[in-house]
C-alpha cells in the first residue's frame, strides 16, 4: 500500500543526495567499510527506499549509507522501492521506522523525534501512533528528545560514538556552541567515555555557577587543554589529571583533607592492618582505623606508634582497644577501684 | 474542600476572605488530598479538610551527632505558599496543595490531654514546622484560636514562625507573655534570590516592630545561614538593621543554623530553581546524612554572627538548631550535654523570662 511498484532499478543520478530530511541513523567509519565490502561482493541486497521528488528526481527516505557507498563505488544504477507521492506523514514515518530492523539508539531516537515534529505531528499523535516503535511513553520524554535535537551534529555524533545515556547527554544542555566545541574536542581527543565526560562537565558547570564564570573561561583558567597536548602523559594520566583538577576546584576542602590523609599515611608507613582514615562523621578529624586479627598485632601497633612518636594516635589506639575489651575492670576502667591497676 | 468539612463554621469565613476562589468539593480518605498537582498548582490551591490523627508531635530533629532542642510541633497547616529554593518541604511533601485542617476542637482535646499528662514539664510549641505560621492567617485566623488557647497555659511558650508580614490578625488580639512571634531572617539579596513570595527584610522587620509595640515577645531565626561571597558584610548589615528597630529585651530567643539538606533535595532544587547558586558551595555529607558546609566554615560563620548578635543583645538566649556539641563549644564556649539537657536549660530560661 505504501509503494508504487515492486523493486525496480533506477539510475543513481536520479536520486537527490543533498536532501537529508529523513536521515537519522548513527554513522561511523567502520560501518561504511563493512557495507562497502558487502556491496562489492553481493551488490545492494536491501533496496533503497525513495519517494518521487522535484523534477523527476527522487529523495531518499531510507538507505543513506547504501546510497553513499554506491556513489563512492560509481554504481550506475541502484535497486529501489519507490514510495507513493501522496503518503501521509504517519505512513512515511511508519515506512521509515519499519525499514530499520535494529533497535534505535538514543541519538537515532532524538533525530526521529525531530523528523516527526518537522512533519507536523503533535506530541500526542507521536505517542499514540509510534510509542511502541520508539519505546517512548511520555510527552515529557519526547520534549526532552526535541531539546536534545537542537544539539549540533558534532555533539550528537559524539553522543552516539561514545554511547552516552540520556542523563549524560542532558548535561550538555544550555552550553554555548563554543563550549560544546571545546568539550567535544576534549572528549574526542581523549576518547572520553560518557561517564567521564559527564563527571567532568557536571563539576565544571557547578564551578561555573558558583564562580559566576563562563565554562569556556574555567576551561582556559585550568589549562586542561594544555594537559591534553602534553606528550609525556598517557591518555589515562591525562584523564586523571583533568579529573583531579576539577574535583579539587569543586571540592577544595575535601581535597585538602584527602591530601593530609595521604601525607600522614605516607609518613607513618603503618603495616597493612593499621590505617588512618577520614571519618565523615567527624566532619574534619582523622580517625585511626584498626584491623586487628591476631593478638600479636596489638603489640606491633603500639610499637609502631611509639617508634614514630605519635602519642596522640597511640592514646587514641589504646582508647579504642580498651573500650572494645569485654571486661574493662581488669584494665582499670570505670568499674575499677584503682584506675592505675590496668 | 473535603466534603466532610463543607458545613464547618470556618469554611464560610475562609471562602469570604478568599473571594473569587474556585471551589471544588472532593471525597478524601483520612484528610489526604488525592489529586495530582504540580508544585506551582499546589502553591495556589488550599485544601480544607479534617485531620483524623495526632496534631501534636515532637519536632523530628535530626540524626545522632547533632543536638536538638526538644521543640513540639502542631501540624494544623501543611505546606506553604512561599517558595524558598532550599525548602525541605519540596522533598518531604512533594508537589502538594496547602492544607488547612479545620478540626480545631480535636486539636484542643489532644493538647489538653498532652499538657495534663505532662503537667510538670515545660514546653516550647510552634506551628511553623510544615507551614509558615502566618502566611494563610488572613484566611484561617488560626492565630486567634492558638493565642486564646495558649495564653492560659503557664508551662508553654507558643511560637508563630514566619517569613511574611501577615500580622494584622495578631495585632487585633491582646498579647500574652508566653506567645512569641518569630521571623526567619536573611539578607535582602538572599530574600530576593532564594525566598520567593516572602516579605522583604524591611517588611519583616516593620511587622516585627509592630508586634513588639503591641506587647508580644519576639524571636528570630538566622536559619538557614548561607555562605556566599558577601555573606559577612550582608549579615552584619542585617543584624544592625534588626537591632536598630527591635529592643533586645523583647527578644525571647535567637537561633542559628547553617544550610543543610538531604542529598536528594539537590536534584529537586536544580530542576525547580536552575538559577540558584546555593547548592554549589562545597558541602559534605555529615553524620545525619545531610549535606552541610564543612565544619570549619560553619564555625567561622557562626562565630562572626554570634558575636555580632551578642554585641547588640548580650542577654538574649542563642542556640543552634541541629549542630554538633563541638560547634557549640567552639562558638558559644559551652555545650548542652544531651538533647534532654538542651531542652532542660531552654525550658529553665523560658520559665525565668516568663516570671520576670
Amino acid at each position: 500500500m505504501y509503494f508504487k511498484a515492486k523493486i525496480t532499478r533506477i539510475p543513481i543520478s536520479f536520486v537527490e543526495t543533498k536532501n537529508n530530511f529523513f536521515r537519522f541513523a548513527d554513522e561511523n567509519s567502520s560501518c561504511f567499510s563493512t557495507l562497502e565490502s558487502s556491496i562489492v561482493q553481493l551488490g545492494i541486497i536491501n533496496p533503497i527506499i525513495v519517494q518521487p521528488w522535484q523534477k523527476g528526481s527522487y529523495r531518499t527516505v531510507s538507505g543513506f549509507k547504501r546510497l553513499r557507498v554506491a556513489k563512492e563505488l560509481n554504481l550506475a544504477s541502484i535497486p529501489v522501492l519507490i514510495l507513493r507521492e501522496d503518503l501521509s506523514c504517519h505512513d512515511l514515518l511508519a515506512v521509515l521506522l519499519l525499514s530499520h530492523s535494529h533497535s534505535f539508539s538514543l541519538t537515532e531516537k532524538i533525530r526521529i523525534a525531530r523528523i516527526m515534529t518537522c512533519l507536523g505531528l503533535s506530541l500526542s499523535e507521536i505517542i499514540k501512533e509510534f510509542y511502541s516503535f520508539l519505546g517512548i511513553e511520555s510527552s515529557q520524554l519526547i520534549e526532552t528528545y526535541l531539546q536534545l535535537s537542537k544539539y549540533s551534529p558534532d555533539l550528537l555524533s559524539y553522543i552516539s560514538t561514545y554511547g552516552l545515556s540520556l542523563k549524560q547527554a542532558l548535561v550538555f544542555k544550555g552550553l554555548s556552541d563554543q563550549e560544546q566545541k571545546l568539550l567535544i574536542f576534549l572528549g574526542n581527543s581523549l576518547s572520553l567515555k560518557g561517564y567521564d565526560l559527564y563527571n567532568i562537565l557536571t563539576n565544571l558547570k557547578e564551578i561555573a555557577i558558583r564562580e559566576e564564570k563562563k565554562i569556556a573561561v574555567i576551561i582556559e583558567e585550568t589549562g586542561i587543554l594544555n594537559i591534553e597536548k602534553d606528550v609525556k602523559l598517557t591518555r589515562s594520566q591525562k584523564i586523571n589529571k583533568i579529573k583531579t583538577i576539577f574535583i579539587s576546584k569543586r571540592y577544595p576542602y575535601l581535597t585538602r583533607i584527602n591530601k593530609k590523609l595521604k601525607n600522614l599515611n605516607k609518613k607513618l608507613k603503618f603495616s597493612p592492618n593499621l590505617q588512618i582514615i577520614w571519618d565523615r562523621s567527624l566532619e574534619e578529624g582523622m580517625k585511626l582505623s584498626l584491623d586487628i586479627r591476631h593478638l600479636d598485632d596489638i603489640g606491633e601497633a603500639v610499637e609502631n606508634l611509639l617508634e614514630k612518636g605519635n602519642y596522640d594516635l597511640l592514646s587514641q589506639f589504646l582508647k579504642v582497644y580498651y573500650e572494645g575489651l569485654p571486661n574493662r575492670k581488669d584494665m582499670g576502667g570505670p568499674q575499677s577501684k584503682d584506675p592505675s591497676s590496668g | 474542600m473535603d466534603h466532610k468539612v463543607k458545613t464547618h463554621p470556618l469554611v464560610e469565613q475562609i471562602l469570604t476572605e478568599a473571594n473569587n476562589a474556585e471551589v471544588e468539593i472532593i471525597c478524601s480518605k483520612k484528610g489526604s488530598f488525592n489529586k495530582r498537582v504540580s508544585f506551582k498548582e499546589g502553591k495556589r490551591s488550599v485544601f480544607l479538610t479534617h485531620f483524623p490523627g495526632n496534631f501534636v508531635k515532637p519536632c523530628p530533629g535530626t540524626g545522632k551527632g547533632y543536638l536538638c532542642c526538644g521543640y513540639m510541633v502542631i501540624n494544623q497547616s501543611i505546606n506553604c505558599p512561599l517558595d524558598c529554593t532550599y525548602c525541605i518541604l519540596q522533598n518531604y511533601l512533594g508537589p502538594s496543595p496547602l492544607i488547612l485542617y479545620l478540626n480545631f476542637d480535636q486539636l484542643i482535646q489532644q493538647l489538653d490531654k498532652f499538657l495534663k499528662k505532662n503537667q510538670g514539664d515545660f514546653f516550647r510549641i510552634g506551628n511553623g514546622e510544615l507551614a509558615d505560621s502566618l502566611a494563610l492567617d488572613y484566611l484561617s485566623n488560626f492565630s486567634s484560636l492558638f493565642i486564646s488557647y495558649f495564653r492560659e497555659k503557664k508551662n508553654v511558650v507558643f511560637e508563630f514562625k514566619t517569613k511574611t508580614d501577615e500580622v494584622d490578625k495578631i495585632l487585633q488580639i491582646p498579647p500574652s507573655k508566653n506567645i512569641v512571634v518569630s521571623w526567619s531572617l536573611n539578607p535582602e539579596r538572599i530574600i530576593k534570590q532564594e525566598e520567593y513570595f516572602s516579605a522583604s527584610l524591611e517588611k519583616r522587620l516593620e511587622a516585627a516592630y509592630r508586634v513588639q509595640e503591641k506587647g508580644y515577645m519576639l524571636a528570630f531565626h538566622f536559619d538557614p545561614l548561607l555562605l556566599y561571597p558577601e555573606w559577612e558584610v550582608e549579615y552584619q548589615k542585617l543584624i544592625e538593621n534588626l537591632f536598630s528597630l527591635i529592643d533586645p529585651s523583647r527578644i525571647f530567643w535567637i537561633s542559628l543554623g547553617a544550610l543543610r539538606f538531604p542529598p536528594s533535595l539537590k536534584a529537586v532544587i536544580q530542576q525547580r530553581f536552575p538559577q540558584t547558586r546555593i547548592i554549589y558551595q562545597e558541602m559534605i555529607q555529615s553524620l545525619d546524612g545531610k549535606l552541610r558546609y564543612p565544619k570549619p566554615l560553619r564555625i567561622e560563620m557562626f562565630k562572626k554572627i554570634y558575636s555580632l548578635i551578642k554585641d547588640k543583645a548580650p542577654d538574649v538566649f542563642c542556640y543552634f538548631c541541629m549542630e554538633s556539641p563541638d560547634v557549640w563549644e567552639k562558638v558559644m564556649g559551652f555545650s548542652p550535654r544531651s538533647n534532654l539537657h538542651f531542652r532542660h536549660i531552654f525550658g529553665e530560661y523560658c520559665r525565668k523570662i516568663l516570671n520576670r
